[in-house]
């Protein structure tokens, strides 16, 4: 028994949000403590190295904080919130901010050794070794193929008590197209057919 | 357009395909880009049988229809940042 539509959509997106987090830039002002968004990134490992994939403008901007968040997203739908000491941390970035959208904008963030633990209890680390070996490789093309680009989103509340962050999260899928690729497909949504 | 290569990064475009799209896709920066594979096995009936992460969004631009896409980077630059933190820690 296969799924249905919506089924995939719900379930696709569980799978991928496992690997996904959303940075956090805390503040404080007088209505106490608020956080905001501050990018994207993707729970990556090399060998034994343990971090997040993400822009390199992302980093830039992180850097200058000397304590950032992350949230991820934990079993049957939780949202955990952990702090990273941007002291403890170490990046590899390729980035060319006057070059804009042609590039470089890409970079490692080496997480702690605390954050990283954390984390491989209970999340999955996409290994870049095997993701690099696998793009060499012809697609598991089947019948359909759905692009999906993944973000955290939130809203941020900046009437808690100091010290207590209280953020409400959600994840999005965005479907979209890739350069080749067409919509088509059952209820032409968000299904895509090789050109 | 398709894959091509910048400063020796290769990049792809990503059109996000929603009926209300936002005024900025802001916060995706650094996110991801997935392949999910579908089979049919029926007229409303699909399973996942695979996915794949092929890229990393970093910039958004608006193309002649004036709809907002994102520009990532592909697989080799992924490659090439593997090569660096190998290069960096791997003792």
């Amino acid at each position: 028994m296969g799924l249905t539509d919506e089924q995939v959509a719900d379930d696709t997106s569980r799978e991928v949000s496992n690997f996904t987090i959303g940075f956090l830039r805390f503040a404080t002002d007088k209505l106490g403590a608020n956080a905001e968004s501050a990018g994207s990134g993707t729970l990556v490992k090399v060998g034994s190295i343990f971090g997040v994939l993400t822009a390199a403008h992302v980093i830039s901007e992180l850097t200058r904080h000397s304590s950032v968040g992350i949230v991820v997203f934990g079993g049957e739908g939780k949202l955990q919130k952990q702090e990273i000491d941007m002291k403890e941390t170490e990046a590899v970035i390729f980035y060319k901010p006057e070059n804009k959208e042609r590039g470089p904008d890409i970079a490692f963030l080496r997480l702690p050794e605390v954050n990283a633990s954390n984390l491989r209890a209970t999340h999955l680390f996409l290994d870049l070794e095997e993701l690099r070996a696998r793009s060499d490789s012809d697609p598991p093309f089947l019948d359909w193929m759905v692009g999906r680009c993944w973000r955290v989103d939130y809203r941020t509340r900046t009437n808690n008590p100091p010290g207590r962050i209280d953020i409400p999260l959600t994840s999005k899928a965005i479907p979209g197209a890739f350069g080749r690729w067409k919509v088509g497909g059952p209820s032409n949504r968000e299904w895509f057919r090789p050109l | 357009m398709g894959h091509r290569t910048e400063n020796g990064f290769d990049l792809f475009d990503f059109a996000p395909n929603v009926p209300r799209p936002p005024s900025t896709y802001g916060g995706v920066s650094g996110g991801a880009i997935w392949h999910l594979y579908i089979e049919q096995l029926g007229e409303n009936d699909y399973a996942v049988r695979g996915k794949r992460f092929i890229g990393v969004p970093f910039y958004e631009l608006y193309d002649d229809k004036n709809a907002l896409y994102l520009v990532c980077h592909g697989p080799q630059s992924y490659g090439q940042l593997s090569d660096a933190i190998l290069s960096k820690w791997a003792s």
